[in-house]
């Protein structure tokens, strides 16, 4: 007898398998068909597996996957790839460090250049922030004389050459 | 001995990458694993997420992070279970909204009535009330019923695929199965009412 509310049923998997093996209904023994006439959840299994399996077999059909030999070449390729940034990692970190400070110390020597360099900055000074920091900066090297001056001038000129270059080296494997 | 310089560091590492196994499984047992399951692995992505082409993009994407996490699988069984776990963990980043089934209904089945071939003709109707029937599906209720039906996976089998416990899925399928019959027949009385 059939009940609405019933949930599974253990010959569900025999059915299920039958289905699936295209055995359903005529190649299967007589007292499973007769069940599933008194059964509800396997009624209902019988009213929908076949449609599902059937489904399964045309979308296999339809799938085109790929040769396997281009499949496994494209992901071993990735994996190298990203094993290979995941080894550079550390490295490129250290560039990029490397080309922070040199942005730091160019910053912080700036200041001192446009001094030395004569007095057209002096509109940039009078902005609102630059004016402190450099104030510092130029207070420490006050002291500094004319050879002194000579080479942190060197200085700056090697900074400025080095920064577009440490740069470089730091993005250009990212 | 003269120092190593970064440069150098650097090669030597990345020639170190390039020559390690970059995964656990070897290009022939790949082969073996692939053949046997890209189609199947399609025909879930398609359905349970009613596109086609996403399917092609997440079919390599589900291999590539099946091989990555190298999972200790003792049996095939296992491994394909683990395949489809993690096909179905891409189907749900990768859900959008419910959408229709692609049903491709093939000339046969749409002339079938011209020719005479009924029972072609009923199939290809049962298949489009399964498409209209599918699209009020969530991604769970298809995901379970796929497998369980389309499949034949056992319970333990589906909770293995699906990240859940077993004792869920006896609930969760009946609920599901219930709802797919219902939709079923609702498409099947609109197709009478036209
Ligand atoms: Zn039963």
């Amino acid at each position: 007898m059939k009940r609405p509310d019933q949930r599974e049923c253990h010959r569900e998997p025999e059915l299920v398998e039958a289905i699936i093996d295209g055995r359903w209904p005529e190649g299967c023994d007589e007292t499973l068909r007769q069940h599933v006439g008194d059964c509800a959840v396997c009624a209902e299994v019988a009213e929908i597996a076949p449609l599902l399996n059937g489904e399964h077999t045309a979308a296999c059909h339809e799938a085109g996957p790929p040769p396997v030999g281009a499949v496994w070449w494209r992901l071993e390729a990735r994996a190298r790839r990203e094993a290979m940034l995941r080894a550079t990692r550390p490295i490129l970190w250290t560039q990029g460090l490397a080309a922070a400070c040199v942005v730091g110390l160019a910053l912080g020597v700036l200041p001192l250049t446009l001094e030395v360099l004569g007095d057209w900055d002096a509109w940039l000074y009078q902005s609102a922030v630059l004016p402190e920091v450099s104030g510092v900066v130029t207070s420490w090297f006050a002291h500094l004389d004319h050879e002194n001056i000579q080479l942190a001038l060197i200085g700056c000129v090697s900074v400025a050459l080095l920064i577009p270059l440490a740069l470089y080296l730091a993005l250009s494997e990212e | 001995m003269r120092d190593l310089t970064l440069s150098e560091i650097e090669r030597l590492q990345v020639d170190a990458v390039a020559a390690e196994q970059p995964f656990v499984m070897d290009e022939e047992s790949f082969r073996a694993f692939y053949e046997e399951t890209a189609r199947p692995l399609w025909a879930y992505l398609s359905r349970v997420l009613g596109d086609n082409a996403m399917a092609d993009d997440l079919v390599q994407e589900a291999y590539y992070r099946f091989l990555r996490a190298a999972p200790d699988c003792e049996t095939e069984a296992h491994r394909r279970h683990y395949l489809f776990r993690v096909a179905s963990n891409l189907a749900r980043d990768h859900w959008r909204r419910p959408r229709p089934l692609q049903i491709a209904l093939d000339e046969a089945g749409e002339g079938a009535v011209v020719d005479g071939s009924q029972d072609l003709a009923a199939d290809t109707a049962r298949r489009k009330d399964l498409g209209r029937a599918w699209a009020h599906l969530s991604r769970r209720d298809r995901e379970l019923l796929w497998l369980a039906y389309a499949h034949g996976s056992a319970h333990r089998e589906i909770a293995a695929a699906l990240g859940l416990r077993t004792a869920s899925i006896k609930l969760m399928l009946f609920r599901a199965r219930k709802r797919l019959a219902r939709l079923l027949r609702q498409a099947e009385a609109e197709v009478g009412q036209t």
